[in-house]
């Protein structure tokens, strides 16, 4: 017994003695100062340039947030940054001839140890037509799922056909702490996003037009949830389409919804297109390519399997996370959503929803600045077309 | 491991119990307030070198007791709660040949209900920020084992006896609303001394190690609904958590070890006993996430310097003890900065925090000796406390100095075989200046309006506490006299509409 204690006592001290060393010279923290410099090299010289641009530093972790404006060369120094992990956001818009053209770049997780100097170099774009205005994606109470939905909006002053229109979902299907290095063919996998599930609307180019002003809805089911489970929040049965699967018979098809098309299933959905009810990050777009379900790419040691599309197909993006403490897990590329929305909870009957950036003859304008921290809003109950927005005059809703 | 050792440190204290008792037929009994004025006398007893002992021995004694109480009222901490506990104690000491031993067991079995923002911790010290907190209302459920030891050899060669001290306590606990935890502590101490004597004088030096570990482990009763957590960094600096769902915080783990040491010098010649003693003590303690992927969530750098000083006046009526002790504790809160590759690397790390501590007291105890112990004692005593806490980025502080002064007093009545020990006491704490300043990013958050300030109203607030208590004891056979002893307690608060009142029922038996 004596030599165990000995011997026990003898192991501790030593453990004791590494672990005092790894903190041995710890110094107190100082306030850092970073230099921003932004460019504009990939922005096509007939865009006018703004004449400031906005700088974020934004840490999850500290919940810090400091902006300040470039002066008119693009250059700005942003002092008091704790020592940590930093979005680094860049933003601005120039209405011009009739457009809005957002600027925006972005450096994600960038560690700022010291004083330091950075370059953004930013991406200049048109306002979206087409924005995901709702989404309810976690379930409502009793592990319910099937009620999920995806409203999807024109936000611009024309008619939209979106006839072809795809929506994806982004690997890894729940934010991780595991990091994707995907390997593709050019060497820039920075230029992707990679896509485990994509559903396509079908149709000839104008079968589905919707006016500005209107939306369409994606259900997962399109049937009367609330009557199915008393739980849930939402009657899908006029929705515009469903992710209805073939070959299988537990979910019922609904005739008045017209069924996507599952163009690629990564995720081998099963019988149903569940999303995570943990957040996915969604994308909508129109493919500039045919879909080819035999080739596929994958992250460095991994097996996942993914579709890459480049982002400059992109027409919206969603970045969902769990909770706050998953920002930093971020799937999307910060030029498409340099930030992220989540409710924080599973099985609620929550949804996020974009917020109402200003109202034109009658409608709402979204806001739509790609940063879904700041776009969207969270809301207690999930509304199929909250705000009174308008159903497409070929849509069941309207008849 | 774990239940060996218990199970040794158990058979040990049984044993002691049972030579003990033993050693006690045929002798006058042992009333309480003997026990009290045996422990009073030993200087060196309440040191932290055991080899002193074997100079200024603790009298034979024995109790064992059992105890019930309980904790109601708004004005305390909040994870505190309203409590109810069930209390185990025995100790005592005797000579073992010519080498001294002491030993304790306790045993505490509590219910706290109505606590709040404390969702794993079970023991909270406001020197470690880097628990988990949530503002649900909830109760508590924990068991804890204590176990302590002090050894001395006689006097060797007339001039150096060794001794050891040691503990060892085991605590396990639940909390009982989401979300949820099932915890669990241990800690181990050890105190090698040594003890050199020249004539009425003594050197003594002393060794401390202490190693400790706690494991929480976070869980909701509801698997449908995450609940929102935060891990708190330290004078109300938060990050945002949940506990739940694949996102919810892992288990949290903590290790810690102590270094310490102290040099004692003591007199003692013709009824006068002193005994001063200095010493310094360096503790880490590492907070950690996930064991099987370890995610540091901070560390705390302690260092402290404390000081003793008793002097014991005895003659054949009477016995004065004046005691003055103070330490100085400070520390760091350090935080990293962490990336996961195939496990998580430190990229950056810094002192975020500091928290500094004074504490002063001076005490003077005055015992009429009676025929059973003593027949009255009083005593007095002030404590001076000062915190100056800070986060240094985003910048906040809380700082705040109070005052105490405390009087007691007792009488001790023989009634035929019967003893009543009956005391009263009362106290009133001023606070001399308090700031509270948070500078961080959510000064409207629960955990800055409902938990940093209203624990803070409760830190710095002028409050006076009075209470009494009776002990009535009798033999029931050779030297061992039973005891059922009634406590009382009440705290009010100058300017709050809140109080708090204890109150414990012990029944017992010294021999």
């Amino acid at each position: 017994m004596k030599k165990y204690i000995i011997l026990a006592l003898s192991l501790l001290t030593v453990l004791g003695c590494a672990q005092f060393e790894e903190l041995k010279g710890v110094s107190e923290v100082k306030p850092l100062t970073t230099g921003i410099t932004v460019t504009t090299n990939t922005v096509d010289a007939s865009v006018p340039r703004p004449d400031s641009y906005t700088v974020r530093f934004i840490n999850y972790d500290e919940k810090l947030d400091i902006s300040a404006q470039t002066d008119a060369a693009g250059k700005v120094s942003v002092s008091n940054l704790i020592p940590g992990r930093y979005n680094v956001t860049v933003s601005a818009e120039v209405a011009h001839s009739g457009f809005t053209y957002y600027y925006s770049g972005t450096l994600t997780n960038k560690i700022i140890t010291s004083d330091t100097s950075l370059s953004i170099d930013v991406a200049a774009s048109k306002a979206g037509a087409l924005v995901f205005k709702e989404i309810y994606f976690n379930g409502s109470t009793g592990y319910y799922f099937k009620d999920q939905f995806y409203e999807i909006y024109n936000n611009s002053d024309d008619v939209q056909y979106v006839d072809g229109l795809c929506i994806g979902t982004l690997m890894p299907a729940t934010a991780s702490t595991t990091i994707y290095n995907w390997i593709v063919e050019d060497g820039h996998p920075e230029n992707y996003v990679y896509l485990g599930a994509v559903w396509q609307i079908p149709g000839g180019g104008t079968d589905y037009p919707v006016k500005p002003g209107e939306s369409i809805i994606i259900a997962q089911g399109a049937q009367n949830h609330m009557l199915i489970k008393e739980t849930s929040p939402v009657d899908l049965s006029k929705a515009e389409f469903e992710t209805f699967m073939v070959n299988q018979t537990v979910n019922p098809d609904n005739p008045e919804s017209v069924n996507m098309t599952l163009k690629i299933d990564f995720n081998v959905l099963g019988t149903q297109w569940l999303s995570s009810v943990f957040g996915c990050a969604y994308v909508i777009f129109f493919p500039d390519r045919e879909f080819d379900n035999a080739t596929w790419v994958q992250p460095d040691g991994y097996t996942t399997k993914a579709k890459e599309f480049p982002i400059d197909c992109i027409i919206d993006a969603v970045e969902l996370v769990n909770n706050a403490t998953k920002i930093n897990q971020k799937r999307m590329p910060t030029i498409l959503d340099a930030g992220a929305t989540f409710t924080g909870a599973t099985y609620t009957g929550q949804s996020v929803s974009r917020k109402i950036r200003s109202t034109k003859d009658g409608r709402n304008l979204y806001m739509d600045t790609n940063n879904s921290s700041d776009d969207f809003q969270v809301n207690e109950v999930a509304v199929v077309r909250r705000d009174g927005v308008g159903a497409p005059s070929w849509s069941p809703a309207a008849k | 491991m774990k239940t060996n050792m218990k199970r040794y440190f158990l058979i040990s204290v049984m044993a002691l119990g049972i030579a003990l008792s033993a050693a006690a037929q045929g002798s006058t009994t042992d009333y309480p307030a003997r026990v009290e004025l045996v422990k009073v006398q030993s200087a060196w007893f309440h040191s932290s070198n055991a080899a002193g002992l074997s100079i200024d021995p603790l009298a034979r004694y024995n109790d064992l007791s059992f105890g019930y109480s309980l904790g109601r009222g708004d004005f305390r901490l909040q994870p505190e709660g309203n409590t109810n506990s069930l209390d185990i104690a025995t100790s005592g000491a005797t000579s073992l040949g010519r080498g001294q031993v002491w030993g304790s067991f306790n045993y505490r079995n509590l219910s706290a209900k109505d606590t709040r923002f404390n969702t794993m911790t079970l023991n909270l010290e406001d020197d470690l920020p880097f628990i988990v907190s949530d503002a649900n209302v909830s109760p508590w459920k924990k068991q804890r084992y204590d176990m302590s030891m002090k050894a001395a050899t006689p006097l060797l060669g007339d001039l150096a006896a060794l001794g050891i001290s040691a503990n060892y306590f085991t605590e396990s606990g639940a909390k009982q609303v989401d979300p949820r935890c099932t915890d669990y502590e241990y800690g181990i101490t050890a105190e090698p001394s040594v003890v050199f004597q020249f004539g009425g004088h003594t050197l003594g030096l002393t060794g401390t190690y202490r190693n400790g570990g706690v494991r929480e482990v976070p869980v909701n009763s509801n698997s449908q609904q995450d609940q929102v957590a935060y891990i708190l960094r330290g004078l109300g600096n938060y990050t945002d958590a949940v506990v739940g769902s694949l996102s919810g915080i892992s288990t949290f783990y903590y290790k810690r070890n102590l270094y310490g040491g102290a040099l004692q010098y003591g007199f003692g010649g013709r009824g006068l006993k002193l005994l001063a003693e200095g010493g310094y003590s360096y503790q880490l303690v590492d907070a950690f996430q996930t064991p099987t992927k370890p995610q540091r969530m901070g560390s705390t750098i302690q260092q402290k310097i404390f000081g003793k000083a008793q002097v014991l006046a005895e003659s054949e009526t009477v016995l004065g003890k004046v005691t003055v002790e103070g330490f100085h504790r400070t520390t760091d809160g350090v935080e990293f900065l962490q990336e996961l590759g195939v496990e998580w690397q430190t990229i950056d790390k810094n002192i975020r925090s500091h928290y500094d501590l004074w504490h002063l007291a001076l005490g003077y105890d005055f015992f009429r000796k009676g025929e059973v112990g003593y027949s009255w004692m009083a005593g007095v005593r002030g404590a001076y406390d000062e915190h100056n806490d800070k986060y240094i980025l985003p910048a906040s502080e809380m700082t705040y100095k109070n005052v105490t002064g405390e009087l007691y007093a007792k009488k001790n009545w023989l009634i035929g075989d019967v003893t009543v020990l009956a005391g009263l006491h009362g106290a009133f704490r001023k606070n001399l200046g308090a700031v509270y300043q948070y500078g961080g990013a959510e000064p409207t958050s629960v955990i800055i309006l409902e938990f940093y300030h209203k624990d803070f109203e409760y830190k710095t607030a002028h409050c006076w506490k009075g209470g009494a208590s009776v002990n009535v004891a009798f033999p029931i056979g050779g030297r061992t006299a039973m005891f059922c002893q009634l406590e009382g307690d009440y705290l009010k608060p100058l300017y709050l509409e809140s109080k708090r009142l204890f109150a414990k029922l012990t029944v017992g038996f010294t021999f």
